[in-house]
């Protein structure tokens, strides 16, 4: 090495030499190395090009997605067996069912006539109120629709989506004016109605009915029950005033008068009752000695003052010509004149109105004889000081009178009774469905200017082919729902298994959709029939097409393909649109132009990648 | 000192000699850097040049072949020649597409309906872009 070392020094040339190799060596490397990695970048370039694949595997005219329910669907004929919407919302093996039908509470009774219960006050109606219904049972006694006994006959209330039987008196059964009597199930607005109350009928093998009084009327007592001396000693009435005895005896109560004032049997069971009511009952006179404290009667609006038991009260009174008005221990009101004998049953109603300006009525009738129409009193309880409302109950004699009181009924009352029509008979056998779903369009995504028409498409499985489906939309002009103007009004006429079926609503689009996007789809049978078809829908959408193309594009090979120009070719020209779309390996997308309008005659779309492969359609 | 220097010949020599040879290196490399860039560039745009006929459109309304042609490649591109089944023709005028570019190229030929041809368009550079196509 020393020796290379020191030939080097002497001889320069040698170093001169070296020196140009190496330089000359660097060049061609690089050269070298320059064209090397480039050849591999343009290699890679066209292997990457070569590994491309594209399929144009769908051209379409461009369209919203499918809208899916996004709640119940509403029945307003027929009725949902199982399921909820969220099983039509994909094509699979999980539907919602639906059964023909009215709707129906029970399916042995073959008749029914809906009832509308109108509030004819300016107030609000409470629940509970007891109302009547008055029809004519004569005919359907004689053409065997209902039991002459009027077992058959009930009452039944929708309620959010349930029946609720409902305990009901019947008076005056296979009459032409037979009333029938329940309880509202909830309020009802001022001037408002509730039309979700059903009178069923027309069930031979009917069992006994519900009737309950109790659950008919604020307030029912018979005294159907064993004797008891006192009757205080039942919880229901556990309070008593003054002098007197109170008991039930053969089934009815029982007051024999004594010294006290105010002599009151309250009925505990109510408590305060805090609103007018209408108090009805029947009264026997026994035993009447006459006189100022020969009193027995109905009281009202009970309380302390001046002495537990003081209320307003309607009475005989004092002689068999009298039915007056007492405010106890303050003043006596209207005296009225009725001619009562004793040991004859009498109808006694007491009400009352306004007991701030102590108003109140009352009238009493002979048991077996038709209500009259007008009060015996319609006057005030005198200038005793007003009460307040508070207990109720009955009034006994402050002397040795013996009476009978009976069936004592009371119910809430106002100043202006609410009204119940009834509608026209419905029969069982008329099975029909009547499906209602709502759906959505985001007109921030498909503006109604962009929309060309809409369609709407159904999967669903009747249990019976022998009857026809319509779809049907909510037409915004005309309020009703209708197919008037859709591609096709014949319906579909199933065949066993699951049907598709799907329309289109062409050019008259525009009346079945809302300005805020909604649109109301029904599905309907066309007749009544008498079977009872059910339906299973799997799957139940809408969608809107939208000005412009779609164009579903399919990468298959294994790297993210540019898209850089889309041609549509046809005979009379070739058209390019620009592109600058992705797609990833594997992966489809929609391409949706609204700036592109198929043609008519047949053509080709090809869509080229930036590398320069294309992927090509051919369409008509 | 003037005269020792003018009067010493052997001095002379080796400083001439040097100063050339170190002109004759430094410009020798020179030339060698230069020919070096030039080749690898010369190189690497023939290397790089790409395109692609997105489209031909044989033109009843104008009868010519359209073809619209896309740099693919990673260099500009200037088409000088085109030749349609092997003869040459007159198109549009040379014009040159940067990366990315896209443009139509009009072919002055009178075709056939129904015969093949074979489209093949030279760059300055001697790559060629070809296709075969069916007139309609």
């Amino acid at each position: 090495m020393k020796n290379i070392a020191r030939r080097l020094k002497r001889d320069r040339r040698g170093m001169s030499n070296v020196v140009v190799v190496m330089l000359s060596l660097v060049l061609i490397v690089i050269i070298v190395a320059n064209i090397v990695l480039w050849n591999y970048q343009m290699n890679q370039l066209d292997w990457e090009r070569m590994r491309e694949d594209l399929k144009v595997t769908e051209v379409s005219r461009a369209t919203s997605s499918w809208l899916l329910a996004q709640g119940e669907y509403m029945t307003s004929i027929g009725s949902k067996m199982s399921g909820t919407y969220r099983d039509t919302q994909a094509v699979d093996d999980r539907y919602e069912s639906f059964t023909e039908g009215l709707n129906w509470w029970n399916l042995n009774y073959s008749y029914r006539r809906q009832t509308t219960i109108v509030n004819n006050a300016p107030s609000s109606l409470r629940s509970n109120y007891s109302v009547n219904i008055t029809m004519d049972t004569t005919s359907l006694v004689s053409t065997g629709k209902v039991l002459s006994n009027g077992s058959d006959l009930r009452v039944a209330y929708w309620s959010t989506g349930n029946w609720i039987e409902l305990d009901r008196e019947v008076k005056d059964m296979n009459s032409t004016s037979t009333q029938i009597w329940f309880e509202t199930q909830s309020a009802i607005a001022a001037s408002g109605s509730d039309n979700n109350y059903f009178v069923y009928y027309g069930n031979p093998t009917a069992e006994s009915p519900p009737t309950n009084q109790n659950k008919v009327y604020l307030w029912f007592d018979d005294f159907n029950r064993a004797d008891n001396p006192d009757i205080t000693t039942e919880l229901s009435y556990s309070a008593k005033t003054g002098g007197g005895t109170w008991s039930v005896q053969n089934g009815m109560l029982k007051n024999v008068g004594a010294a006290g004032d105010p002599n009151k049997l309250i009925i505990s069971a109510l408590g305060n009752v805090s609103s007018a009511v209408d108090m009805l009952m029947k009264i026997n006179v026994t035993s009447f000695a006459g006189g100022d404290y020969s009193r027995m009667g109905l009281s009202c609006c009970m309380d302390a003052d001046p002495s537990s038991g003081s209320g307003y009260c309607g009475l005989f009174h004092s002689g068999t010509n009298n039915l007056d008005l007492l405010n106890d221990l303050r003043s006596w009101g209207t005296y009225g004149t009725y001619s009562w004998s004793p040991n004859t049953r009498y109808y006694m109603r007491f009400r009352v109105t306004d007991p701030s300006n102590r108003l109140g009525k009352i009238k009493a009738w002979p048991s077996g004889t038709s209500e009259p129409t007008a009060w015996t009193v319609d006057g005030n309880f005198g200038s005793g000081t007003a009460r307040n409302w508070g207990s109720v109950g009955f009034a006994g004699s402050r002397t040795t009178d013996t009476t009978y009181f009976d069936d004592i009924v009371i119910r809430y009352a106002t100043s202006v009774e609410p009204t119940a029509a009834l509608g026209t008979e419905e029969s069982q056998v008329n099975n029909l469905l009547d499906v209602n779903g709502s759906f959505e369009f985001d007109l921030v995504i498909y503006p109604l200017t962009q929309i060309q028409t809409i369609e709407m498409q159904i999967r669903y499985r009747p249990s019976d082919t022998g009857e026809k489906w319509y779809l049907k939309a909510y037409n915004w002009t005309l309020e009703n729902y209708s197919d008037s103007g859709f591609n096709s009004t014949a319906g579909n006429t199933p065949s066993s298994g699951w049907n598709t079926y799907a329309l289109n609503l062409t050019d008259s689009w525009q009346s079945y959709i809302s300005t805020s996007g909604t649109i109301y789809i029904k599905l309907a049978d066309g007749q009544p029939d008498p079977n009872q078809t059910s339906i299973d829908i799997d799957y139940m959408a809408v969608r809107a097409l939208v000005k412009g193309t779609a164009i579903t594009i399919q990468n298959t090979g294994s790297l993210t393909a540019h898209l850089v120009s889309l041609w549509i070719t046809t005979s009379a020209g070739h058209q390019r649109y620009d592109l600058d779309t992705y797609v990833n390996a594997g992966d489809t997308v929609q391409i949706a132009r609204s700036d592109l309008t198929l043609p008519d005659t047949p053509y080709i779309i090809k869509i080229v990648t930036q590398k320069g492969n294309t992927a090509v359609y051919s369409g008509h | 000192m003037q005269r020792r220097f003018l009067n010493d010949k052997r001095g002379v020599t080796p400083v001439l000699s040097t100063l050339l040879l170190t002109v004759v290196a430094v410009a020798a490399m020179t030339i060698a850097t230069t020919a070096t860039y030039v080749i690898t560039n010369n190189l690497r745009d023939t290397m790089s040049e790409r395109a692609a006929i997105e489209d031909i459109w044989f033109n009843n309304q104008t009868h010519t072949i359209d073809v619209y042609v896309r740099n693919i490649g990673k260099t500009a591109i200037q088409v000088t020649a085109v030749y349609v089944n092997h003869t040459s023709q007159d198109f549009t005028e040379p014009f040159t597409l940067e990366i990315g570019q896209h443009t139509w190229l009009n072919i002055y030929e009178a075709w056939t309906s129904g015969s093949l041809y074979h489209i093949d368009m030279v760059t300055t550079r001697g790559t060629h872009v070809e296709e075969y196509s069916t007139a309609p």
